[in-house]
C-alpha cells in the first residue's frame, strides 16, 4: 500500500480551519481536493462522505475526525487535513471536540486500499506523541514530514 | 426491540457471521451497532485466531501495532458494508480485559444487546453471565 505521506495534498493541508461546523469543515477541505481536479463531480462526493457522516460518527475520540468516502466521483485515494483551533463537533462518542481533521477521498474500486488507509490512519493517530507534533506543526511540509515520520 | 447493539468483533470466523447477522437485525430494528475490537494489554503472536474467511490469504497481523491495525481493519470493513446497508454504526477499539471491556462499553452507551459470534458456549460463561442485556451468540 502507498504511504499515508504520500497520499496528502500539500495544497489541501490547512492549519486554521476557518469553518466552525463538521459539514463546513469538509466543505472546506474537499474544496482543496476540487481545486486540484482530484475530485471530478463535487456534488456526488458531499452526498457520499455527508451520507456516512449522517450514519455515523466518524470522529474516533482524542480530538481526532476523519470524515471518508469511497466514490466515483473521486480520481485517486488522497488526504486532505485541517486542523481547527477552536475544535469542531463530530458528534465524537467521547462527546468531545475534533482538533484535527483528516478527510480520505477514494476512488470507487479502491475498496481495500481505502479500508487499509483509515486503518493506518486511525492506529497512527491513536498516538500520542502525533497529534501533539501534528498541534506543534506550523506549515503543511511539517505536517506531512511529521506523518513520514511516524508511519 | 433493540436501540442500541453491541457488536463483538474478533477474528474468528464466527465472528464475521456475527456481523452479518447484527446488521440485518439493525435494519430490522433500526438499531445502532456499536462494533467493538478489544486488544489484549499483552499481544501474543497467538492473538489472532483462525482468519475469517474474508482475509484468508492475506498476510496474518503481527503483535502490537500490526494487531491494531488489523483490528481497525476489520472493523472499518463491518462499517463499510453498514454504511452500504444504510445502518448506523460507531467503532471502538479497546485495550484491557475482554469481558471487563465489554461490560463497560454496555454501561458507557447504555446498550440494550450483545451479539457475538462463537462455536460453542466455552469461554463466555462469565460474561453472559454478568451481562445485564441480553446475549445472542451466533455460529
Amino acid at each position: 500500500m502507498e504511504k499515508l505521506s504520500a497520499m496528502m495534498v500539500q495544497e489541501a493541508v490547512v492549519l486554521d480551519l476557518k469553518a466552525q461546523d463538521k459539514v463546513g469543515v469538509i466543505k472546506e477541505l474537499a474544496q482543496l481536493l476540487i481545486a486540484r481536479d482530484l475530485i471530478t463531480d463535487p456534488d456526488e462526493f458531499y452526498a457520499a462522505i455527508l451520507r456516512r457522516e449522517n450514519l455515523e460518527s466518524t470522529g474516533i475520540g482524542s480530538g481526532i475526525a476523519i470524515p471518508h468516502a469511497r466514490t466515483k466521483a473521486v480520481k485517486q485515494l488522497v488526504l486532505a487535513f485541517g486542523r481547527s483551533v477552536a475544535g469542531v463537533d463530530f458528534n465524537s462518542l467521547d462527546n468531545k471536540p475534533c482538533y484535527d481533521i483528516f478527510l480520505i477521498a477514494a476512488p470507487e474500486e479502491k475498496k481495500s486500499e481505502y479500508i487499509a488507509t483509515l486503518a493506518r490512519l486511525s492506529k497512527f493517530l491513536r498516538r500520542e506523541e502525533v497529534r501533539n507534533d501534528l498541534t506543534q506543526a506550523k506549515t503543511a511540509e511539517e505536517v506531512i514530514e511529521i506523518v513520514r515520520r511516524y508511519e | 426491540m433493540y436501540q442500541k447493539v453491541l457488536l463483538y468483533v474478533d477474528d474468528r470466523p464466527e465472528s464475521e457471521k456475527a456481523a452479518s447477522e447484527a446488521l440485518r437485525l439493525a435494519r430490522v430494528c433500526d438499531a445502532r451497532i456499536f462494533a467493538t475490537w478489544v486488544m489484549p494489554e499483552t499481544v501474543t503472536p497467538t492473538a489472532l485466531a483462525q482468519p475469517t474467511k474474508r482475509r484468508a490469504g492475506k498476510r496474518k497481523a503481527q503483535p502490537g501495532s500490526e494487531l491494531e491495525e488489523h483490528a481497525w481493519s476489520r472493523l472499518y470493513e463491518i462499517e463499510d458494508d453498514a454504511f452500504e446497508q444504510n445502518v448506523r454504526i460507531s467503532l471502538l477499539l479497546e485495550t484491557g480485559n475482554r469481558d471487563d471491556k465489554l461490560l463497560a462499553v454496555i454501561d458507557s452507551y447504555q446498550l440494550d444487546a450483545l451479539m457475538l459470534g462463537t462455536r460453542s458456549i466455552a469461554g463466555w460463561e462469565a460474561l453472559i453471565e454478568r451481562s445485564p442485556v441480553a446475549v445472542m451468540l451466533i455460529r
